[in-house]
């Protein structure tokens, strides 16, 4: 039987429109956007005019796009390319349930004495504004935030955040890699100062990111070169990934209502589904406005999260379970260990992330093998 | 699949009590198996363990048929990557 992939916050498919779209860029148009030739001066156009395509949809100026390898390296670019310009007497805020990205490169900021603050969380991993304006003191220098969590799928109010750190003078900067073309992302409205996004989460392809600086935000360079990306990120650019991500960004954010409503219709059926099962409980948020479309995390008793991610992969469902490790051992997920540390004992964790293709069909038949699974256990 | 096994030997002297998983494996048969699977001869910690649930998996699903204790070798699987001795002596059962 063909598997059946709900792993799409791992990963997602390239969009066949964004690979033909980028394809002459590793082909014929091969040539060094920085050579001042035609052929040159072709490719640097098509960069200027992806800058600006994505700048129109952000509603922001091109001038504060920059491509990145990825959001793993756009999120260290503003960690450590900010505090090393506001200087590291300024303090961090944050919440202990962010994407290892942005977690393990304030722990290397912590070590060079910069003071790093954790938003208590709940166990829907929401926090609660009083305290979070409360902990946004004169010391702050800025804010780093997912706006959807990727394990859970918490979804966070970035309006009332933003408002809240403008408020307050602080820097905002979200990792908005799981909501990118889920979610419009009007920034002419919403007052991010850094936001963080990689193609391959939204079907494009790996190795490209982009980060937006609002103008006049502080932040310095890490990789020193050439002036490519107006001095921010040396290193000549990768074209093919510039036009492939902004092809499925524009495809999927044309396409973002269909999608989400798709998502929605296959998460709603599945949570309805897998309710109905003994020894199987969900994880994050519990109202729907608090969740990110498309993904659902559950735990499930007498199991151990990585033995059920193997157990399901055998039976054709590929999911994530969330485990690292840890020099020798395995560890849960980070997040669960937060927001669900009274309850891990003897329970099986696995995140299930949806995606545009995936049908109803199938959502039967992951119940059906969780069902066979359980039974199987007990 | 979490179900615990019993191995032992003709007198019911138990040698393996717990999950298929949780087996002893031999370091080479590890080893060989990642290379096979992630062409990776030192696996992590979770390679580790996707090799051995790709090891033991034959034995997972007879695991499921096994309503009595019969003789490890009646399974007729390939068991050499088990850390055990005298393999062609021991007996199988599920135990709750």
């Amino acid at each position: 039987m063909k598997p059946i992939y709900v792993d799409h916050g791992a990963t997602t498919p390239l969009l066949k429109e964004a690979l033909e779209e980028g394809m002459p860029y590793l082909e014929t148009n091969f040539a060094n956007p920085s050579s001042l030739h035609p052929f040159g001066i072709e490719v640097r156009k098509r960069i200027n005019i992806e800058r600006e395509n994505l700048a129109k949809s952000l509603k922001v100026s091109p001038k504060e796009l920059y491509f990145t390898s990825g959001a793993t390296e756009a999120i260290n670019l503003v960690l450590q390319g900010v505090s090393k310009c506001v200087g590291h007497d300024k303090e961090i805020l944050t919440t202990k349930i962010e994407h290892k990205a942005t977690l393990n490169t304030l722990h290397t900021l912590e070590k060079e004495d910069v003071v790093v603050r954790y938003i208590p969380v709940d166990a829907e991993g929401l926090f609660d504004f009083d305290i979070f304006e409360e902990m946004l003191t004169p010391k702050v220098g800025l804010v780093s935030l997912m706006w959807a969590n990727n394990e859970i799928g918490t979804l966070y109010d970035m309006e009332k955040i933003a408002s809240i750190c403008q408020k307050k003078n602080v820097l905002l900067h979200v990792d908005a890699v799981c909501v990118a073309t889920k979610i419009d992302m009007d920034l002419s409205k919403i007052p991010i100062d850094y936001l963080s996004i990689s193609a391959h989460k939204f079907y494009g392809p790996k190795g490209i990111g982009l980060l937006f600086v609002r103008d006049n935000a502080p932040i310095c360079p890490l990789i020193f070169g050439g002036s490519h990306e107006n001095h921010l990120r040396a290193g000549t650019e990768n074209v093919f990934g510039i036009v492939a991500l902004s092809k499925a960004f524009s495809i999927m954010s044309e396409k973002r209502k269909e999608v989400i409503n798709h998502l929605n219709e296959l998460t709603t059926a599945f949570r309805e589904e897998l309710s109905q099962i003994d020894g199987v409980y969900f994880n994050g948020p519990k109202a729907l406005s608090n969740q990110l479309p498309g993904l659902v995390s559950v735990r499930i008793k007498g199991f151990q999260s990585i033995a059920l991610g193997f157990e399901l992969a055998r039976h054709g469902i590929y999911a994530s379970s969330g485990s690292a490790c840890n020099s020798d051992v395995i560890e849960e997920s980070h997040v669960i260990q937060v927001v669900n540390r009274d309850c891990l004992e003897d329970f099986g964790v696995v995140r299930f992330t949806f995606g545009k293709d995936n049908t109803k069909e199938e959502v039967n038949r992951i119940v059906h093998v969780i069902k066979e699974i359980i039974e199987e256990n007990n | 699949m979490a179900k615990k096994i019993r191995l032992s030997t003709k007198d019911e002297q138990s040698v393996f009590i717990g999950k298929v998983i949780d087996l002893p494996i031999k370091k080479e048969s590890i080893k060989k198996m990642s290379i096979t699977l992630f062409n990776d001869p030192e696996p992590c910690v979770i390679h580790e363990s996707y090799s051995v649930s790709k090891l033991t998996e034959g034995l997972s699903e007879q695991q499921k048929k096994l309503k009595t204790r019969v003789k490890l070798t009646s399974l007729e699987l390939d068991l050499s990557y088990l850390e055990l001795v005298n393999l062609d002596d021991l007996y199988i059962e599920v135990v709750k």
